[in-house]
């Protein structure tokens, strides 16, 4: 049995056209003897022939002129891939861009509807210059307001969740169309 | 006058494109074929021979003319073949290991029987083996040179195209061809 394990071996070697005249010889004189070796080794050459003899499969005509089509006709599908620093260049942006946004809308939003509290509250018989200091000066009460909000635990707790979350989701979204493009231009 | 493949790649970097079509046609099939036969889905075959071309002109760059063409091509093939088997959904797989539609008609392609209880078998292996025996007995590489494509040790791959070869053996004996 040992040495049938050692054949086998052999046998595996011959596949690989690896083995020595000595070896060849030591296999075929087991395999005349060796009922089991000698099936083994039989099987092994049908499966190596059927292997070898699997026909090469045909794509089709139109695999050349889609691949034709696809690189040289400028199509916006190959030509505006964006390049991996650009899109990052454009992620952080984008980024950059929709905090500043955030911020200067809170801002402006506390404002109009602070003057517009005022408004509603006071006589506008003032001058024009002491209306626009009232204004402001309403815009810049809710603005404190809006800033004592940070001072209430539950309050804070809360609106740093949801800026969490949609962090977290801008950033799901950006990885995610990264990594297709990784997936699909990965160097070779 | 014929070229070799390394000549049409060095004509294509200088953006050939009769060259690169040529390149395109002599190794459309041996793509697809490795492509199918790891696939086992001649639609994502398809695909996946189209990507590789996309990505060969996209990469040609890096072509060195003193390397091998074929190998360089067979391992952006199995890369992207690699790929397209990760981002499949299990059930697919599932399906695949029922069925094989390489026998497909749109295809002309006319198998024996042992032709398809190969392909079948050859399907049935674990992805890590049925690659190296691809290449090995269907693409007839050396050893080496699929070492250099699946960017494994040579070792490694003589086991996987070993252990995978026996699976196959055993497989089709169950079948009694």
């Amino acid at each position: 049995m040992n040495e049938c394990m050692n054949i086998y071996e052999l046998i595996q070697k011959e596949l690989d056209g690896e083995l020595t005249p000595e070896e060849m010889e030591l296999l075929d004189k087991h395999c005349s003897h060796c009922f089991t070796c000698q099936e083994i080794r039989q099987d092994f050459y049908q499966t190596i022939y059927g292997l070898r003899n699997l026909p090469e499969l045909e794509p089709g005509e139109q695999l050349i002129e889609t691949i034709m089509n696809t690189i040289y006709s400028k199509s916006p599908a190959q030509k505006s891939i964006p390049s991996k620093s650009f899109t990052g260049i454009v992620a952080g942006l984008v980024l950059f861009c929709s905090s500043g946004i955030f911020l200067l809308g809170s801002v402006l939003i506390s404002l109009i509807a602070g003057g517009l509290l005022y408004l509603g509250y006071e006589n506008s018989s003032l001058g024009f210059i002491e209306n626009i200091v009232y204004w402001l000066t309403y815009g810049y009460n809710l603005l404190s307001v809006f800033k004592n909000v940070f001072n209430n635990p539950y309050s804070s707790l809360f609106l740093v969740t949801v800026l969490l979350l949609s962090m977290v989701s801008f950033a799901i979204l950006i990885m995610l169309l990264y990594s297709r493009r990784i997936i699909n231009y990965e160097n070779v | 006058m014929v070229f070799t493949d390394e000549q049409l790649a060095i004509k294509s970097q200088q953006g050939d494109k009769q060259a690169f079509e040529e390149l395109i046609r002599r190794y459309q099939k041996p793509v697809f074929t490795i492509c199918c036969r790891y696939l086992g889905n001649s639609q994502d075959a398809l695909d996946a021979a189209q990507e590789t071309f996309i990505r060969l002109y996209n990469k040609l760059a890096l072509f060195d003319g003193n390397n091998t063409f074929r190998p360089w091509l067979y391992k952006i093939t199995v890369n992207i073949a690699k790929d397209l088997i990760k981002k499949r959904k299990p059930w697919e797989e599932l399906d695949f290991s029922i069925k094989s539609d390489l026998g497909d008609p749109q295809a002309n392609i006319e198998l024996t029987q042992v032709q398809e209880e190969i392909s079948k078998a050859l399907l049935k292996l674990p992805e890590k083996y049925r690659m190296a025996v691809i290449l090995r007995h269907i693409k007839e590489l050396e050893y080496q040179e699929i070492a250099n494509v699946l960017n494994l040790p040579l070792n490694t791959v003589k086991t996987h195209v070993r252990r995978g070869r026996d699976m196959l053996r055993i497989q089709l004996k169950e079948v009694e061809l």
